[in-house]
């Protein structure tokens, strides 16, 4: 039997809350942060919003965030675009405002669990969540698990130094903007209608995708790389040229086994955030 | 570990090495110089087959072979070594099980490497960390919970190949980066740098950068405690550690080098013994997917 749990995700702009049972989201409230309040006023409007989905089945809470966390001890640090969030302690208060098990991880964690339970990477053991969007963020999961590393740093693939600058300065979507004076978005409607330099442009990011997908590869070894963020959408447009640059990876056989795939699972986030607890969950059914 | 006796044995470029280990300690060791332009793949299995048979007895359980190239580490298969270009495709794991009649597990050196220091080395204790090898080349392998990576296809940790500047990081993190660069092997640097020559100094010094580059993509990539430098450029740690360091703090988030170590280590026969060790590791994935079996 499989207990309902609590997904929250705090994307800086908007806060998302669902309950999700047997892998869908029975009910879900989605409401902008008023990101200038005080530590205490965010807080009380995801208080506010746990309430509001919660009932008696569910068991534990999930929350993702955009920002450094110690998993271990529920803090988040500096979270993006929230600036009264310097260091919160969301797991230790929510657990004792609710009663219940709170598991904390960063967006991007959030989206490679939330992939393996309810997205395009269930079934595989190990695989990378790769998130291009307003930055670039990785989750790595070994053997069915979160793997954080250390200091919960591993998959800043984004900050490994590449060309001139970092991967994220070339595969986040302002660069867009940056070098072509063009938004992530007006480049996709564009690249929908078959705009020539549309598709230039995102066939130049599918090499600089490629080379970071390689540096992923010979990282951590996975079987399958799911991308997600809102530059996903553009995976038609830039498969082909990510594809090609990979193939210059020296061994053949890791990249054949390799497969790439875009999410198509639009509430990644809440089940992300609600999967932290199932993942948490079975990590203990091990011990 | 168990006080088995066991044979490991780390295949190179030029010669392969074998050792016999018993109770924890390499007790004898062999070896031999393979033809490794040779164009018939069993010249070097027959050569690989003899190293072993000088240290095999009835007591040894167990055989680990560390290759210097991708090897598929469940089906045992050896899939291409860059400098035994007759090797495509070489089942080894069954060649050998078939001579020896007992269990044998292969690896990747740069993976072996890892295993020796976390089993025998400066790693014993440690239960995360990156093990890298500077030799001709640059290889490292992960070692996790005290064992190797549980990855895909046993790929994980090569950041040698990873794109760097206009090369990759082993083209400036190897004995390679001497030879382009200054038209010199790693050893003749080292000894001009002992007696206090400034092109071998400076040398040394942006290798170290680079070196700092290389480790700040790993602590990016899987964020260990502690990264343990081997192979024969780690004996030259006192020319490049400075400017390594200096690059090495030079990182996006101060805090998490706080507690970070890079130690270096020079013990012989390192990646025999870890070799020998593989069928630990073994178990240790046995281990795990059975548990993964009781819980679904």
């Amino acid at each position: 039997m499989e207990n309902a749990v609590i997904g929250v995700s705090i994307s800086g702009k908007v806060l998302v809350a669902g309950k999700v049972k047997e892998g869908k989201i029975e009910n879900s409230i989605s409401r902008r942060i008023n990101n200038k309040a005080s530590e205490n006023e965010v807080l009380a409007e995801v208080f506010d919003i746990i309430n509001e989905v919660k009932d008696n089945e569910v068991a534990g809470i999930g929350i993702g965030v955009p920002s450094l966390v110690d998993v271990e001890k529920g803090i988040v640090y500096q979270v993006q675009n929230i600036p009264s969030w310097r260091e919160v302690h969301i797991r230790e208060i929510l657990e004792s405002h609710f009663g219940m098990k709170v598991y904390v991880n960063n967006d991007a964690n959030c989206f490679a669990i939330g992939e393996m339970y309810f997205g395009k990477t269930s079934g595989y053991e190990n695989s990378v969540g790769l998130i291009l969007g307003a930055g670039v963020g990785a989750g790595i999961i070994f053997k069915g698990h979160l793997y954080s590393g250390t200091n919960c740093g591993a998959g800043e693939f984004g900050d490994i130094p590449y060309r001139n600058e970092n991967y994220e300065f070339y595969l986040n979507d302002a660069y867009f903007e940056y070098k072509y004076g063009l938004s992530a978005n007006t480049l996709l409607k564009r690249a929908n209608k078959k705009d020539k330099i549309a598709l230039a442009i995102f066939e130049q990011y599918g090499y600089d995708l490629g080379n970071l997908i390689k540096t992923v590869l010979f990282s951590v070894d996975p079987e399958i790389v799911v991308i997600g963020g809102s530059l996903s959408k553009a995976f038609p447009y830039f498969e082909k040229s990510m594809t090609e640059k990979m193939t210059t990876f020296p061994y053949k056989h890791a990249v054949n086994k390799l497969k790439v795939v875009a999410s198509e699972q639009e509430d990644i986030a809440v089940l992300g955030a609600a999967a932290l607890y199932f993942d948490a969950h079975n990590q203990q059914l091990k011990k | 570990m168990e006080q088995r006796t066991v044979i490991g044995v780390d295949l190179g470029g030029t010669k392969v090495v074998a050792g016999l280990i018993s109770d924890n300690q390499l007790v004898d060791t062999s070896y031999k110089l393979i033809s490794a332009n040779s164009n018939n793949s069993k010249d070097i299995v027959d050569e690989l087959i003899a190293v072993i048979d000088d240290l095999f007895n009835d007591e040894v359980v167990s055989i680990g072979v560390g290759i210097p190239g991708l090897v598929n580490r469940d089906e045992g298969v050896v899939n291409d070594v860059q400098n035994i270009p007759s090797w495509k495709e070489i089942p080894l794991k069954a060649i050998l099980e078939n001579y020896f009649s007992i269990p044998v597990f292969l690896d990747n050196d740069a993976n072996c490497f890892a295993l020796g220091e976390a089993h025998f080395g400066t790693g014993r204790g440690e239960t995360d960390f990156v093990g890298i090898t500077l030799g001709t080349g640059m290889g490292s392998g992960i070692i996790k919970n005290g064992f190797l990576l549980p990855d895909a296809h046993g790929g994980s940790g090569e950041f040698g190949n990873i794109p760097y500047l206009d090369a990759t990081y082993e083209d400036y993190c190897s004995g390679k980066f001497f030879k382009s660069k200054y038209g010199l092997k790693g050893e003749e640097v080292a000894l001009l740098a002992e007696q206090g020559d400034e092109m071998a100094l400076k040398a040394f010094g942006e290798f170290g950068k680079h070196l700092g580059n290389a480790i700040k993509t790993i602590k990016m990539a899987v964020d260990p405690e502690k990264v343990i430098i081997g192979g024969s450029v780690a004996r030259a740690a006192n020319y490049f550690e400075i400017s390594m360091w200096k690059e090495l703090l030079d990182f996006p988030f101060p805090g998490a080098m706080k507690n970070f170590e890079v130690v270096f280590s020079s013990i012989e026969n390192i990646a025999v013994m870890g070799a020998a060790s593989l069928y630990l590791n073994h178990n240790k994935l046995l281990e795990l997917v059975k548990h993964d079996f009781k819980n679904n």
